[in-house]
Formats: C-alpha cells, sequence, structure tokens
C-alpha cells in the first residue's frame, strides 16, 4: 500500500491558470468545492488525460457537490490502461467538505468494486485546499478496504486547515484590537 | 413455453434442438415488445435472453474442457464474467433464483486453475465516443440522457469508441482485459499445460457440482530432481538449490486439494481404482 501526504501549489487557482482552458471553461470552474483535475504529460500525449470512465464519477458527484473538471469540453479525453489498477483520478477539494466527500466516494468505491476481486487495487490523489489556498495532496495506491486509512487521512489534514484558519482568524482580531 | 422454469433450472441437460428452441421464442418475445413498443417488457425479455445466454456459455465452457481447448474456454470464462456484471447492474436477485450468482462463483474458481501469470495489456486513449443508443457523441458536459449499462427498448447502451489512439502495450500479471494471454492464441498455439483443470474434469459429473479448492505448499523428495547444488531451485525462486530448498525436506511445491461438496460418480470410481490398486 502506498499512501503519502505531500504540501503541493496546485491548488484550485493553479487549476484555474493552465494554459489549455479556455475562458469559458475557466468561467465555469470558479467557487467550486471539487475540482477533478487531469494527469499532464502522461505518455508523452499533448494534452492532458483523465482515467478511465470518471465520466460516471463526475456525475456521481455532481449529485452532491459543486463540481467541475479542469478541461474543455472537447478536449476531455480517457487513457485506457487495462491493468487491474483501478484509477479514480485526481481532486482538488475544499476542506470544509471534505468528510462529506470521503464518504461518498468511498460508497461509490465499494459500490463499482462489489463484484470484483477483493485483492484489486485502487488508485486516486486527493488535493485538500484550506480557506487560505494552501493544500496538500494525499496519495493513494492500495486495496479498497484500505480506503478507510485514505479517508482519515484526508479528514485530518482538512481539520488541521481549519484549525490553523481559527487560530490566523484569531491572532488577526487580536492584533486588530 | 414455460421460460421461467427452464430458467430456473440451467443444471437440466438440454439438447442442441431445445436450446435453439428456447433461443427462438426468447428472441420473438423481445421483438413483439419493440413492435409494440413496450420498453418495460424488451427490458425484461432482453435481460432473461441475457441470463439465458449466461447459463448457456458456462455449459459451452465445460464442453471446451472435454475439447481441451482450454484458452478458448477461458475467453469465453471472461465474456460470461463481463455479461454477469452487466446482468448484476440491472436486477436485484432474490437468491440465486437462476443460478447466475453460483456461475458467476464457479467462473472465478475455474480462472484460478489456469496456469496462466502474463497478459499483454493495451493502453489507448478514447478519443471519440459515441452512445450506442442514439448514435450521440458523448462528452463531459454534454450527455444524451442514456446511461451506460442500461437498457433501452432492450437495448443495452454501450459506449462505442469511434476514435482511439493506440499508446503502448505493457505486461502484467493482474490484467483487465483477460483474454490477451501471453503465449497462446489457439488449441494449436498453446504451450501451457492445464493438469487442475484435467483433474477437475476427472472428478466432476457435471458443471453444476459443487467443489472447493485448498491450495498449500507440500516437499516433494529431493530424488526426483537431477538439479546441482549450485544450480537453480527447482521451486522457481531464482535462488540456488544449496541455498533454497536443500535444506528443507524437500522441493517446496505448489499444491491444490479439490474438495467435492457431495461426492461424484467420477470420484467414487476414481476412489475404488485407488482402493483396487493398493
Amino acid at each position: 500500500m502506498e499512501l503519502t501526504v505531500k504540501d503541493t501549489e496546485q491548488n484550485m487557482d493553479y487549476w484555474l491558470q493552465r494554459p489549455y482552458l479556455s475562458e469559458a471553461t475557466r468561467s465555469i470552474m470558479q467557487a467550486q468545492e471539487v475540482l477533478i483535475v487531469p494527469e499532464e504529460d502522461l505518455r508523452e500525449y499533448t494534452t492532458p488525460l483523465f482515467p478511465s470512465n470518471l465520466m460516471v464519477l463526475y456525475d456521481e458527484l455532481k449529485q452532491y457537490f459543486k463540481v467541475e473538471a479542469a478541461i474543455n469540453d472537447e478536449d476531455y479525453h480517457e487513457l485506457s490502461l487495462n491493468s487491474k489498477v483501478h484509477k479514480y483520478g485526481k481532486f482538488v477539494v475544499i476542506a470544509v467538505i471534505v468528510p462529506t466527500f470521503v464518504t461518498v466516494l468511498g460508497n461509490y468505491i465499494s459500490d463499482k468494486l462489489k463484484h470484483e476481486d477483493p485483492k484489486d487495487e485502487i488508485q486516486l490523489d486527493i488535493t485538500v485546499q484550506g480557506d487560505q489556498g494552501q493544500a496538500k495532496t494525499v496519495h493513494f495506491k492500495g486495496t479498497a478496504d484500505n480506503f478507510n486509512k485514505v479517508a482519515e487521512k484526508v479528514k485530518q489534514i482538512a481539520r488541521e486547515q481549519e484549525d490553523e484558519h481559527r487560530t490566523d482568524t484569531a491572532h488577526a482580531a487580536t492584533t486588530k484590537k | 413455453m414455460n421460460i421461467e422454469q427452464i430458467l430456473r433450472t440451467p443444471q437440466q441437460l438440454r439438447s442442441k434442438a431445445e436450446t435453439d428452441t428456447i433461443n427462438t421464442y426468447l428472441t420473438a418475445q423481445l421483438e413483439s415488445a419493440i413492435a409494440a413498443a413496450d420498453e418495460p417488457n424488451a427490458n425484461k425479455w432482453a435481460l432473461l435472453s441475457m441470463i439465458f445466454e449466461a447459463q448457456m456459455d458456462y455449459l459451452r465452457v465445460y464442453a471446451l474442457f472435454e475439447s481441451e481447448e482450454y484458452y478458448a474456454a477461458w475467453c469465453l470464462l471472461e465474456r460470461i464474467e463481463i455479461a454477469i456484471k452487466g446482468i448484476f447492474r440491472l436486477y436485484q436477485f432474490v437468491e440465486d433464483e437462476y443460478r447466475i450468482k453460483f456461475i458467476f462463483e464457479y467462473i472465478r474458481k475455474l480462472q484460478s486453475l489456469f496456469p496462466y501469470k502474463v497478459f499483454g495489456s493495451s493502453e489507448y486513449i478514447k478519443e471519440i465516443v459515441r452512445c450506442g443508443i442514439c448514435n450521440e457523441l458523448v462528452t463531459l458536459r454534454k450527455r444524451c440522457g442514456h446511461v451506460k449499462g442500461q437498457l433501452y427498448m432492450g437495448k443495452m447502451c454501450v459506449h462505442e469508441i469511434e476514435q482511439s489512439h493506440f499508446v503502448g502495450m505493457s505486461i502484467v500479471d493482474v490484467p483487465f482485459n483477460k483474454y490477451s494471454v501471453m503465449g497462446v492464441t489457439s488449441k494449436t498455439d498453446d504451450s501451457y499445460h492445464y493438469p487442475q483443470i484435467e483433474y477437475l474434469m476427472s472428478v466432476i459429473d457435471h458443471p453444476f457440482n459443487e467443489w472447493q479448492t485448498k491450495n498449500y505448499k507440500i516437499f516433494k523428495p529431493h530424488r526426483e530432481y537431477q538439479t546441482g547444488r549450485n544450480e537453480k531451485c527447482p521451486c522457481g525462486s531464482s535462488k540456488k538449490y544449496k541455498s533454497c530448498c536443500l535444506t528443507k525436506p524437500g522441493i517446496e511445491t505448489d499444491h491444490t486439494d479439490f474438495l467435492l461438496t457431495y461426492p461424484t460418480l467420477k470420484s467414487k470410481l476414481k476412489m475404488n481404482q485407488l482402493k483396487n490398486r493398493k
């Protein structure tokens, strides 16, 4: 199992500035709770790519959140790798909705894999973005029954970022006085 | 025709003529519902056709085993597996009224008996995708409303890839596409051995006999091998024999026990033969 956490600059603002996005796409990407972001420079293909069947997850997430993908509609392509690792993509999620997000995502994965081999691996990245734009990425590759470890880690990061914001706000209020 | 009774008894042996009659009946019912624009009934008959086809394909697997067409059987097992996943999306089984859950479980068991370890995995980019029902382009934000995997007037919605870009091939040990076995394409181009399937066929009477396998390691006597101390160990570990199994009671080898839930005629015959030899 791989479960890593690292600081990242690839928050929502970063993805809004990607050069391949049209102004129309940037406009619909504004003020989202979840951004689904692509893999870039994968296999030397010139446009960014998403994992196979991500469209289905996009539809599912849209039922619960304000969600968009960082790609123009006409440039949306899925890469089918055909190994047995189930890739669920990369997400940037604002901290406050992380608990609900991991529940929805966990239920989706559980439903998709209920007729698959329990030894199959899943892979995904979740970037948690705090109020000030600070971001940390959790990368996971492992069996679905370990997804709870990802959920706990992501929720912990979200709590830390919210605590940081409260501390900063309290400090700013104290300083103003 | 009591189609419900037929589908609930897939273990009943039927002639090819009977099977053809059932297929003709199912097709006629489906076409009649489509002609009447009766979508619920069209979908019902389409689903029953899928169930019957999965049952018959499962029986065909054993016919392929009998004729030693093992790779063809492997490919058919994968097609049944995919079809049944589609059935599961469409129908909530109360118990296992059509034996579909049984078939799904036993497909996995049969697949585990094959010796295949290495597969080719294709990698491609889906560039233009169309809906199999209405032929509209499928994009992330513009959809026709048809859902992949659902039935519409008796036809399953699939996404047809009109244009793709081949990126490469990988060699994998756990493939998504199971048909892509390295080293075999047909019965006449097959360097594998299938001792576990051959043994299974020697002890079961029928595809719906229940059985389990138990895998563990045994030690085969050193005297059965002519391997030098400094040669690679016969167990397949890549270590030298002297550093590996030569220090153990024998060559560590995979062994599979077959456990029948109920004795079969063949297994009783086998036991009698063993007793007579002693």
